[in-house]
């Protein structure tokens, strides 16, 4: 009785009152302090990459970067777009980065130079085209690049399907390119200090409260605090390492909202993060931990490629198709989890992660082989039929229906477990499974039915990638998915319709995440480490209510 | 006959090479999971201990020191896991999954910040092999046959050490009683007067330790470098061994020494041949997981775990 006071709810309001106040003044106070700009790289950039084939067809790549980390990082997002190679990076005596990237294979390197020899002679907009996720306008704007390449005079031999082609190169190439435009800067990097800290301060605090008034909202409460401290915590990360944590947080933000291609890239990564949160989510609502979404996407993936190249159909149905096939093989490969645990009482967190690398290494087997894959040097799948690719919404960029067909999804799932009696089973076996087996839910058909939607969802991720963007499958491109859907899932409390949301927020990590990078030299894993202590604080969710005193 | 005993010896010592920090992990998962905890984190605290181990041998110049680097490292990093499940009393498996991702991000993260390279670290001093440690000097000509079979590390030795002082250490002494009644039944040790949240931590903490080590040999021994993600599905490995091996020290060991093989095999020829059938080397790479779900399964002697594993243990509150 003791706890239920009101005197405790008049304290909690007087510090509410405060700290609402202290905030206002201080955005104030921010508001007429002069504003500190971040600007940093407005100007020319300029940096020279030197190519250099040697005799036995390995290739370098070396940019000796000037001065400025945004020259690094606009170097490395060079380098980045080129798949095919190995990157190191080392400091020169003399305080420079050198950037060298190798090439194992020669036909690979003499593509890169071919496009990149056309590419910076080309309209921006192409080179906006090959590689849109590392170039934007900005970057565009302020470009002097200088490419010079040093090739060995005379023929080099490109073993290509077993046939020897000589290919005659010139003896040495230099190529300036540049684009007069200043290079504008984010709006949010006029953003002072005080002003930002004090906002966040003030969002606390209103949620704080609205939670202490409205009891109602409180289980808003762990996720969205989970988040405020993960980011709390990536700030005192970012000081530590000595960069300035408001201009890094700054770049998060206008790296997904300065520009449309910058929105469309977030939703873009937010994509099949819903299919694989729904997919975790559905499982955990009948008290199973998914983590084989892994295997899942790929196995999805894998089949996708197939439906789309192995088959010819109308363009709609051929969508239809592979959504059908690959969701289905998915499923299938997820239930033999949920068969192992109805059957012979094998935990499923065991089983899904031990089928993630079983999967990982079939599919690296069957890709390999002459029926699945294209020829040429590279492990992946034909690629699919143009029917089978999903429109996207503009042009020039990979956002694609996959994002609405995403969407609806979740609305489904949503109706199936909340508003259906089957649904209502699988939440009922979640909830306590052995009442659930008294009122005449069969248990075995329930975890082996969920097993087999949680699969097919994760699926649709993986054929979302494929038929969206892809194109193809390659073992590589699929990987992190799954585990990132246990995030998503984690964060939206597995609700389907929060899981929209908890995508977007990390596919807003993930994009902006890269060009916080590419801006400001902070390393990318700062967002995997973001992901990571949101789960924590969620996980230990008793850590946030002994903070705010809160009862379950 | 020379080639044979030869090719024998090779084959040995890149079975434990491969073994090596499977059923060191192994054992420390086993101390983790007998005391209740369920830990799909030693793939991560694998990862911070083949880091630390780079970093502690990059600024002593000692492999050595490195290693105990690491160790440390991934013995403080193992708390985490120990205070989220056996204090706050969460989800064991999500708390291994956020642990995995961080290990994986921050790795990555201050290999960026500390030496200012992507991906892979500098080159470090690692740990000399047995022949260098006794001085044997590879001869110009004729048999080379006492530094070929000393062309091992020290570390493994060490984790051989390790597996049976685990052994009695679990089934010997009070600890091990204690330890393994918490991940029993654990109302039933609190009962007894055996603190249930002491018992957890220890096992977990040792099971950072140990994958520490794991990690450390991963870096210091076979590579000398730090690479991303290099643990590359060796700490899930080793949950398979550990799972093959029915909770047990040994049984582990000898299924890490089975998966080593499986994994040397690969190294030594080019392209196993079983039967006049050629086996591709994926098969090879998940033979560990398939046989973790045959043995689970009960089609080869059924493995059980601890009935306590998972489950959070709270003190009934006073009243």
């Amino acid at each position: 009785m003791k706890k239920n006071k009101d005197c405790m709810m008049i304290n909690h309001k007087k510090l509410i009152y405060f700290f609402v106040i202290l905030s206002a003044f201080l955005i104030f106070a921010g508001a007429l302090m002069p504003s500190e700009s971040f600007a940093q790289s407005s100007g020319e950039i300029v940096f020279v990459v030197r190519s250099k084939i040697n005799s036995d067809g390995a290739m370098l790549r070396e940019v000796i970067s000037p001065a400025s980390p945004a020259d690094v990082n606009f170097a490395r997002a060079e380098f980045l777009s080129d798949r095919t190679s190995e990157i190191t990076e080392e400091k020169t005596p003399d305080g420079k980065v050198r950037l060298t990237q190798n090439f194992r294979d020669l036909e690979d390197c003499i593509g890169v130079l071919m496009v990149q020899k056309d590419l910076y002679f080309a309209e921006r907009f192409q080179v906006r085209q090959s590689i849109p996720q590392y170039f934007d306008e900005k970057v565009m704007a302020s470009v002097k690049a200088r490419f010079e390449f040093e090739i060995p005079s005379g023929v080099v031999k490109v073993q290509k399907d077993k046939k020897t082609q000589p290919r005659q190169f010139g003896v040495s190439t230099v190529n300036e390119f540049k684009l007069d435009r200043p290079g504008n800067m984010d709006v949010f990097y006029q953003y002072n200090n005080v002003v930002l800290i004090s906002l966040v301060v003030l969002i606390v605090v209103l949620l704080f409260a609205l939670a202490k008034i409205w009891r109602a909202y409180s289980f808003l409460l762990v996720p969205v605090l989970a988040v405020v401290i993960s980011f709390i915590f990536a700030g005192i990360v970012i000081y530590v390492i000595g960069e300035s944590p408001v201009s890094a947080m700054g770049a998060i933000f206008a790296g997904v909202f300065s520009s449309q291609t910058n929105v469309f890239n977030m939703l873009l990564a937010a994509t099949p993060l819903i299919f694989t949160g729904l997919g975790v989510a559905f499982a955990f609502n009948c008290g199973l931990f998914n983590i084989g979404g892994e295997g899942q996407v790929m196995v999805g993936g894998f089949f996708a490629a197939w439906a789309g190249y192995a088959l010819s159909l109308p363009p709609l149905l051929h969508i239809v198709v592979c959504f059908i096939v690959a969701g289905i093989a998915a499923g299938l490969y997820s239930v033999i989890a949920g068969w192992m645990r109805a059957k012979f009482h094998v935990h499923e967190v065991i089983s899904t992660i031990m089928l993630n690398y079983i999967a990982y290494s079939t599919l690296g087997f069957l890709v390999l082989q002459p029926y699945f894959k294209e020829n040429g040097p590279n492990p992946q799948t034909n690629e699919i039929a143009s029917s089978a690719f999903l429109p996207t919404f503009i042009p020039r960029h990979d956002l694609n229906y996959g994002f609405v067909i995403a969407l609806l999804t979740a609305i489904v799932i949503w109706f199936i477990l909340y508003r259906t009696s089957f649904g209502f089973n699988i939440r009922s076996v979640g909830f306590n499974e052995k009442a659930a087996e008294y009122s005449g839910v069969n248990i075995s058909r329930s975890i082996m039915m969920t097993m087999f939607i949680s699969g097919l969802l994760c699926g649709f991720g993986g054929t979302e990638r494929v038929i969206g963007s892809l194109h193809k499958f390659n073992s590589t491109g699929f990987v992190g998915y799954g585990i990132d859907g246990i995030a998503v899932a984690l964060l939206a409390s597995n609700n389907p319709l929060a899981i929209i949301i908890s995508a977007l927020l990390f596919g807003f990590l993930k994009s902006g995440g890269a060009y916080m990078n590419r801006e400001i030299g902070v390393p990318v894993e700062l967002v995997v480490i973001v992901q990571a202590v949101i789960i924590f604080f969620i996980a230990a969710d008793k850590i946030v209510r002994n903070m705010l005193k809160i009862r379950e | 006959m020379d080639t044979v005993i030869s090719f024998i010896i090779r084959l040995v010592i890149s079975t434990f090479s491969m073994a090596t920090p499977l059923f060191i992990t192994a054992v420390g998962g086993i101390f983790s999971e007998r005391a209740g905890v369920i830990n799909i984190a030693l793939e991560g605290m694998m990862l911070i201990g083949a880091f630390f181990g780079v970093v502690g041998a990059f600024y002593t110049k000692s492999a050595w020191l490195g290693l105990l680097l690491a160790v440390v490292a991934a013995g403080l990093f193992s708390i985490i896991h120990a205070v989220i499940c056996v204090k706050y009393h969460s989800n064991q498996v999500v708390s291994g999954v956020a642990l995995n991702m961080l290990a994986s991000g921050l790795t990555v993260f201050l290999l960026d910040v500390m030496f200012g390279v992507k991906g892979t670290s500098e080159n470090v001093v690692t740990i000399p092999n047995m022949n260098a440690i006794f001085g044997v000097e590879r001869a110009a000509t004729g048999s080379n046959f006492l530094y070929n079979v000393l062309d091992f590390s020290p570390v493994i030795l060490i984790g051989i050490a390790l597996v049976f002082a685990a052994n009695v250490l679990l089934f010997k002494t009070v600890f091990g009683l204690r330890l393994r009644a918490v991940g029993e039944h654990a109302k039933a040790a609190d009962t007894l007067g055996i603190s249930v949240s002491k018992m957890r931590y220890y096992g977990v903490i040792i099971s950072g330790l140990l994958a520490g080590l794991a990690g450390a040999y991963l870096s210091l021994c076979l590579t000398g470098a730090f690479r991303k993600d290099m643990s590359a599905g060796r700490g899930f490995i080793a949950i398979a061994a550990m799972i093959t091996g029915k909770w047990n020290p040994i049984g582990a060991f000898v299924a890490s020494v089975v998966f080593g093989l499986a994994q040397a095999l690969e190294f030594c020829f080019d392209e196993p041949v079983l039967l006049g059938v050629k086996i591709p080397n994926q098969f090879i790479q998940m033979l560990p997981y398939v046989l973790t779900l045959v043995v689970l399964a009960g089609f080869i002697g059924k493995s059980v775990s601890p009935l306590d594993l998972g489950k959070p243990y709270a003190k009934e509150e006073k009243l």
